[in-house]
């Protein structure tokens, strides 16, 4: 391909070996090579005063004087090229400036040979070097020398040495390894021979490295992480593209790297006297990209799972997804597990067992296809008190309530999950991910709660004794197809998604109710039922997306999706007979009902995406069939409707990272099973849930609006957003309280809801402190009903949040911020819940390095209210918790922390809430103080846990 | 594909052996990016890592006329290009004066365009003189410069182009850089077509648009801005230094 005028070599240095030829080295004698051996005519200089240089380029042979020859000054010592110029038009040139030394002089011509000199400045001399004299180019004789071969294999025509055959020293590159290699060889400057030849490429697994320079890979690599030296002839690119031999060929090495193989882990040990503790192993091993990891935790200091990192580094994070936006966005979501969130609930302190296992690996070339499996088990047991206290206002009456209840719960878990893709071809990708699960549920409690009215003589009163269990299996597979089109941005992806689920739940109560007129017991109720309730669940949903690009930068998307969904509830109450067998069924507790769906969903949206802007409008229609069977009843409703789910967005950017953007939705929800049935559920026979079937969707309307900016280099920044929500149709409550205080209530639906946030957050640096200020509000107003009168609730906050922090790595960190809000709930019908009331909540946090490997970290939390005197406790609490930890070894091995949790031991568990009609505190249990001293061994081989975001 | 590609052109102008320097012409740069190296390490670049392509390119022009000359951005591989990697690089532009030893880069950098006037700074070159390579039909010679100490520029040029210029702001060495390797950059940038005829010497004007500043004077802005940042400040500044 290369016109031979252009095939100019200039000389070269090169060093010579040649293999004898054996008969099990027949790729070996292919070639016969030839060098060329660099004749360097040092010249006697004989220096003149002056620190310019001078002198006449000429050619030896044709005598004429080379124009624009390239006359290089390098410095002896290192090569580094200190000045330069180009010959005139006679051959003449100068080089001015020369600071004394020892200098190379280079002077190169295209069609001449390279001719080298030394030249000595001395200050202040001029150094004239006359006449130089250049050859057009030649090739000289090649010396072969002879040398036996070591072990090494031939697989058709590629050589293979095996790396550790042949010994280096430690930390040795690439370079001097293949110095070692019989056949190969690389001459001063990194240039690497084969076999006789130049080689041109060398690959590391058969990839590129490197913008394809040879000296690049192997002055980079270790050689002890290379198994095997492969050399052969690669065709070219584009006879390796088009399959038609072109006959060029050129001289490879591809480097065969060993596999990445290691593993890491922790093992954590931690108790405190008399009842705590915190255990934790985990391990990973990794070869290649094979991983398997496990790990285990028994704790009862809070830690129900593995945080955000371990789960990285040892869970597989199947909860996780990520994924890029079409207008250059990231997104990371985590799906949540209801029950990994046991801790910070109400459900009291948790002791708790978890363990689980992955393994994940990648297949065929480059990786194209993947698997990742993962077994997860959890058992979290907990013991919990609540109490808590409320008043509430009618138009005509008012009472007080309290109620105390001790419960235990335990909740066991398996969890599989699987996930394999296949990168078909560069068009195609298949996602295919199942997940099943498996969990029991163990419930006991035992309450007391009674209404009083304002002079404190009993209303009524019950005493309940409670027990439940449960199973509940669940399946989910989706399977997820991706085929991207020719046609730039013209996609196309179908998911199918399946699930079903099934839950049974079997309970006893055990209830004794009393009820009083004018302080004086006139009835007494007993509740002894057994309730059985089964669900099932089962759905499947397809969608087929095509995005079709319809002019530059602009997009139409087309979507339809097919739902179905039946679920299916039986509640079923026995009442405790005679006999002492729970068998005579109570028909106003039982019923079995089925609930199906189909819905149709086509769509159409479009989106341009421009550099300064970005918007995107469209709808789609839901068009649902739903159908309603009461089985107890043998009645059957079918109702169709249409739901629309338009929605806009526009995002304009006056700078990259500053930005305005506006955006609405519309969106529909259906009533759930739990809310149509149409049956009591009287698990507190005080306050007794009744099913509703006339429920109608609701339909939300979102608003949003956003402004954000930060600016790098003056390290400020700022982020707010205002959004609005309103329901149409919303689902909200509806209760009616008889005169012995038994409260009935179901969902209905009503206008009127609506909700109103902002938010914001201003960053800036004052020196070296990070500072941060941003007011908040928020507007809410619920609705509900209480005996037939509608209620509205305006609860409207607002609040400042301040923030400063600091830090300097390996040294010190810390982060302060105070959070006031003043609160203001009212209601419609009565004014006596009303509350007004500021909140001042406290955060911080510091962390400090000291010598010798200590690191002293606290942290503080502290919530303060405004006294009211409806309630009679003071609600304010600190919680300060503080650790050193000492670390050994050179690689921190070895870690040893003594902590303590809630110094002050004032932590509570509490909540306040208000409504139109009542408000009510509630007390939690929660933990308390405590101390921990923690040892944990970290080991490690070849790697380490990936830290860090 | 690079190697395919030899200016007919040239191959006609240098048989008249009058010619065979060139002066004036138009460069076509291929600069490719590993952005599976260049995502960096962590939790966050392991997530990514698969989403994006291997490799993104785009290409570049270097139009020179003498002492004078600019390098500009002309186009990207859709399909390859990563979209929340900094795409604000179309209205780049490097003005170089080797008379005057000036050169004018208007530089987009976090959110700001700029106008950054400096001298050239002097880029210690380690010659290689007997490792050479075709690039685009010319024969190079290998260079290899260290920027900030610790990172290396592998470099080829050619004395067969006269200016001593090279992609961006890259300079120094007797004749025209035509390929260059920036490991820890993660990018390479090789010459596939080299034009003598077409060139638009009109085009080769410094730049005026943007906040005027001396690219020194940013760079330490830069460095403070990004101390805490780890690798992707060092990018940042590099880049400018670029």
């Amino acid at each position: 391909m290369n016109g031979s005028a252009l095939h100019r070599k200039s000389m070269e240095i090169r060093c010579f070996i040649a293999i004898k030829p054996t008969p099990n080295q027949p790729a070996m004698i292919k070639k016969i090579f030839t060098g060329i051996i660099l004749l360097i005519c040092t010249l006697s200089l004989k220096a003149q005063p002056g620190s310019a240089v001078k002198g006449q380029i000429s050619d030896s042979v044709e005598k004429k004087n080379p124009a624009f020859a390239v006359i290089s000054l390098l410095r002896r010592t290192d090569s580094i090229l200190v000045k330069f110029t180009r010959a005139e038009k006679d051959g003449h040139f100068t080089l001015t400036n020369i600071p004394a030394g020892r200098y190379i002089l280079m002077a190169t011509h295209p069609f001449m040979g390279d001719y080298f000199d030394s030249v000595s400045v001395q200050a202040g001399q001029p150094v004239d070097l006359g006449k130089i004299y250049v050859t057009p180019k030649s090739k000289l004789l090649a010396e072969v020398i002879l040398r036996t071969g070591t072990p090494i294999r031939i697989k058709g025509d590629t050589t293979v040495y095996t790396a550790d055959s042949f010994k280096v020293r430690a930390g040795a590159n690439v370079e001097e390894l293949l110095r070692r290699l019989p056949g190969i060889s690389v001459d001063k400057d990194g240039k690497i021979t084969a076999m006789g030849e130049r080689v041109k490429k060398v690959l590391v697994d058969g990839e590129e490295f490197f913008g394809s320079d040879p000296g690049i890979a192997t002055k980079n690599l270790r050689a002890d992480a290379v198994k095997e030296v492969e050399v052969f002839d690669k065709k070219s690119d584009q006879a390796e593209f088009t399959g038609i031999d072109d006959g060029v060929k050129d001289k490879t090495i591809n480097l065969k790297m060993k596999t990445k193989k290691g593993y890491f882990g922790k093992i954590e040990a931690g108790g405190g006297l008399k009842d705590k503790y915190n255990n934790a192993v985990m391990f990973n091993a990794f070869k290649d990209k094979r991983k398997l990891a496990a790990y285990g935790i028994l704790s009862n200091t809070g830690q129900t799972n593995l945080d955000w990192q371990d789960a990285q580094n040892y869970g597989g994070n199947d909860n996780m997804s990520s994924g890029m936006t079409e207008d250059g966005g990231m997104w990371i979501s985590m799906q949540g597990d209801g029950d990994d969130n046991f801790w910070g609930g109400r459900n009291g302190i948790p002791r708790n067992i978890n363990g689980g296992l992955h393994y994940s690996n990648k297949f065929g070339r480059d990786n194209k296809q993947s698997f990742n499996s993962g077994y997860k088990f959890s058992r979290i047991n907990a013991d919990a008190v609540n109490s808590s206290f409320s008043r509430t206002f009618l138009p005509d009456s008012s009472w007080l309530s309290r109620s105390n209840n001790n419960s235990y719960n335990s909740n066991s878990k398996h969890a599989l999950n699987l996930t394999m893709e296949f990168n078909l071809d560069s068009a195609n990708s298949l996602k295919w991910t199942t997940r099943v699960n498996k969990k029991n549920t163990i419930n006991r409690s035992l309450s007391y709660s009674e209404m009083l009215t304002e002079g404190l003589d009993s209303i009524n009163n019950s005493q309940r004794n409670q027990h439940s269990t449960g199973d509940n299996n669940s399946f989910n597979s989706t399977l997820l197809w991706k085929h991207k089109f020719k046609k730039l941005s013209r996609t196309l992806s179908v998911n199918t998604d399946f699930n079903s689920s099934s839950s049974t739940n079997d309970g006893y109560l055990y209830s004794l109710n009393r009820y009083y007129t004018n302080g004086i017991r006139n009835r007494t109720d007993t509740v002894d039922q057994e309730q059985i309730r089964d669900n099932d669940t089962k759905g499947i949903n397809t969608k087929i997306s095509y995005t079709e690009p319809l002019a530059k930068d602009f997009y139409m998307e087309l979507s339809h999706s097919i739902a179905w969904n039946s679920s299916s509830s039986d509640r079923i109450t026995y009442k405790k007979a005679n006999n002492g067998k729970y068998e005579d069924e109570v028909d106003s507790l039982s019923n079995s009902f089925v609930f199906d769906r189909l819905v149709n969903t086509p769509g159409l949206n479009f989106r341009m995406n421009k550099k300064k802007y970005s918007y995107s409008f469209g709808a789609s229609a839901g068009f649902s069939q739903f159908k309603q069977k009461n089985k107890t009843l043998n009645t059957a409703t079918s109702y169709n409707f249409v739901n629309f789910f338009p929605q806009a967005m526009f995002n304009y950017k006056f700078k990259p990272n500053t930005g305005f953007r506006i955006n609405y939705n519309g969106s529909t929800q259906a009533p759930s099973l739990e809310q149509l049935q149409p049956v009591a559920v009287n698990t507190d026979p005080l306050n007794i849930y009744m099913g509703n079937p006339l429920l109608k969707q609701s339909f939300r309307h979102s608003f949003g609006t956003s402004f954000n900016f930060f600016n790098v280099l003056k390290e400020k920044g700022m982020w707010t957003s205002i959004n609005f929500s309103m329901t149409d149709n919303a689902f909200v409550q509806s209760s009616n309280i008889d005169a012995s205080g038994r409260r009935t209530y179901q969902t209905v639906n009503s206008d009127g809801q609506y909700n109103f946030n902002l938010y914001s957050d201003y960053s800036f640096k004052v020196k070296k402190v990070r500072l941060g200020a941003g007011p908040t509000a928020n507007i809410y107003r619920s609705v509900d009903y209480i005996n037939g009168i509608k209620n509205f609730t305006t609860t409207k906050s607002a609040g400042l949040r301040l923030n400063a922090s600091m830090q300097k790595e390996n040294k010190f960190d810390f982060d302060f911020g105070p959070e006031f809000t003043l609160n203001d709930s009212r209601g419609s019908i009565n004014t006596a819940a009303n509350a007004k009331y500021w909140q001042l909540e406290l955060w911080g946090s510091g962390r400090l390095h000291l010598p010798k490997k200590f690191e002293l970290h606290t942290d503080i939390n502290s919530e303060l209210r405004q006294k009211d005197k409806r309630f009679a406790q003071n609600n304010n609490f600190t919680r300060w918790n503080m650790d050193l930890t000492k670390r050994f070894f050179k690689g921190n091995d070895l870690e040893v922390k003594f902590g303590v949790y809630d110094i002050l031991n004032q932590n509570r568990g509490f909540d306040r809430r208000f409504n139109s009609y009542s408000f009510t505190e509630s007390y939690y249990t929660t933990l308390r103080r405590f101390w921990l001293l923690t040892l944990t061994w970290n080991i490690s081989k070849n790697g380490k846990p990936a830290s860090g975001f | 594909m690079k190697k395919l590609i030899v200016s007919l052109l040239f191959l006609t102008a240098i048989q008249v052996h009058a010619q065979q320097f060139i002066s004036s012409g138009t460069i076509e740069f291929e600069m490719r990016t590993n952005n599976h190296k260049s995502i960096g390490e962590g939790i966050w670049a392991d997530m990514f890592r698969d989403k994006i392509a291997q490799f993104s390119t785009s290409w570049y022009s270097y139009t020179f006329d003498n002492n004078k000359s600019l390098y500009k951005y002309e186009k990207q591989d859709e399909k390859t290009k990563v979209p929340f990697f900094n795409n604000n690089v179309e209205e780049d532009l490097w003005y170089s004066d080797f008379n005057s030893g000036q050169v004018v880069k208007r530089k987009f950098v976090f959110d700001d365009q700029y106008l950054l006037t400096d001298s050239m700074t002097q880029i210690n070159w380690k010659l290689v003189p007997n490792e050479t390579r075709e690039i685009a039909g010319f024969n190079c010679r290998k260079a290899v410069g260290i920027l900030f100490d610790s990172v290396y520029v592998f470099a080829f040029y050619t004395d067969e182009i006269l200016i001593p210029g090279g992609p961006m702001s890259l300079h120094g060495l007797p004749g025209m850089i035509l390929g260059v390797t920036i490991p820890r950059m993660h990018s390479s940038w090789i010459a596939t077509k080299v034009d003598i005829i077409n060139v638009n010497k009109s085009s080769i004007i410094p730049p005026v648009k943007g906040k005027k500043k001396q690219g020194k004077d940013l760079i330490e802005v830069v460095k403070k801005a990004t101390s805490d940042w780890g690798s992707w400040g060092q990018q940042a500044v590099w880049n400018i230094f670029l």
